[in-house]
């Protein structure tokens, strides 16, 4: 009976111990979380759509989740391209998508030529890249885009 | 005989003492009000002065609460305007249109805030109208009602009505942003993807995009760079990759130089942030 009291308050005392992990130096991840579900699903309404949104999902699982929310630029440069493709054609939208990686893989301070949106990241839509006049609309810097 | 002078001297010394004693109390006893109507004021004046100035408005509106106060309320007009919340403004000020001796002000500043509001052809349909005008003002007005042709979209009166409501300090801003209005200095798309396919990165220049042209002709000069380096060593594998890379840079870059044109040409069409307002 003694014995079965002591091994129960011996189970006790050492399931609440806790420090036998040692405490060490974190290491610091300046990964910026993503701040938005993506969504991994493949477009099947067609063999382009299949084909782009396969592409999409693989960059997303493969690179992008991997290295981290950092485009700074709403859409995201993936989003871009697809979008483009979409709404233009295939060889259209490869040229909006090589414009939109320059732009992205700028050095130099950009803040000012873009408005920002309420995300926190650079508003630029593919609708500005069309080639159509008509269509490209303008955004006042000193307000946020919803 | 000293007695009677000493006990004078006591009695006049603790009379003296207890003067000075009630004094101290009775001073101490001032009861002080922190949310009384006049402190609020008070508060609500320094919060203005460091525009602070939501929290001015509730202070102010605390202290109408108790007594009307015709300048406390032009002062939450103000606060509103400097805020953006023109509309709001609006509204504040509408309730000073009968005021003894701020009404004119009052006035004025409805307009100005219409006129913030962003609603051009509606600031001049009330002034056409004449609509709780402020005849003090009409030259204020005036000046008003001519910058508001130079914000938006419609037909520009002649340029002497223009410039007659101006002094002559102001003219030749004025006649300026008129020109410029007439006559935007719009660019030609086909001109920046010229200069881009001819050097790249050059249209994206033009179109004012310095950096992203900068990094359009490193991009596609490091590129064809390595592709003519490559078929020279023979490494056709690679050469054709960079090749393909060096293409796409560059058709991005003829591309992205005409979007970027039509994008600054848009900017021109919006753009009224370069119309200075001088009001007096």
């Amino acid at each position: 009976m003694k014995i079965i009291l002591f091994f129960i308050l011996y189970a006790g005392i050492v399931s609440a111990q806790t420090d036998w992990i040692k405490w060490g130096k974190a290491d610091v991840d300046y990964e910026i979380s993503s701040q938005h579900q993506r969504s991994h699903s493949i477009d099947d309404s067609s063999i382009g759509s299949s084909i782009l949104s396969g592409l999409q999902v693989s960059y997303a699982v493969l690179i992008s989740d991997v290295d981290g929310d950092n485009c700074p630029f709403y859409p995201t440069c993936s989003s871009f391209f697809v979008r483009s493709i979409k709404e233009t054609n295939i060889f259209q939208g490869t040229l909006m998508f090589a414009d939109r990686f320059t732009r992205d893989s700028n050095l130099f301070k950009r803040r000012d030529h873009y408005p920002v949106h309420y995300s926190g990241r650079l508003y630029d839509p593919t609708y500005n890249y069309y080639l159509d006049q008509n269509k490209v609309k303008f955004y006042s810097r000193k307000k946020i885009v919803e | 005989m000293d007695k009677p002078i000493l006990q004078q001297w006591n009695s006049r010394y603790l009379i003296l003492i207890l003067l000075f004693a009630v004094s101290q109390i009775s001073a101490q006893r001032v009861s002080y009000d922190l949310f009384s109507p006049h402190n609020r004021k008070i508060f609500g004046d320094r919060l203005f002065c460091e525009k602070d100035y939501l929290r001015a408005i509730d202070e102010y509106n605390a202290v109408l609460n108790h007594m009307p106060n015709d300048i406390l309320q032009y002062k939450i007009g103000l606060s509103y305007f400097f805020m953006g919340r023109y509309f709001d403004a609006e509204r504040n000020y509408k309730k000073l249109f009968k005021s003894p001796f701020l009404s004119e002000e009052a006035k004025l500043e409805y307009y100005r805030s219409v006129f913030y509001f962003g609603d051009y052809s509606g600031f001049r349909e009330k002034i056409n109208t004449k609509e709780n005008f402020p005849l003090a003002y009409s030259n204020e007005l005036s000046r008003l009602k001519a910058y508001s042709y130079l914000m938006d979209d419609s037909t520009l009166p002649p340029e002497s009505e223009m410039l007659s409501k101006f002094d002559d300090t102001d003219k030749k801003s004025i006649i300026e942003f008129y020109s410029w209005k007439q006559d935007p200095p719009y660019k030609s798309p086909m001109k920046a993807a010229i200069m881009s396919a001819i050097i790249p990165g050059l249209g994206k220049v033009y179109a004012g995009e310095i950096g992203d042209g900068i990094t359009a002709f490193l991009f596609t000069g490091l590129f064809t760079y390595l592709a003519v380096d490559k078929f020279q060593r023979d490494q056709t594998t690679s050469a054709w990759l960079f090749t393909a890379l060096a293409a796409f840079f560059y058709g991005g870059n003829v591309y992205g130089s005409a979007a970027a044109v039509q994008n600054y040409n848009a900017s021109l069409l919006n753009s009224t942030s370069i119309v200075k307002l001088s009001y007096t």
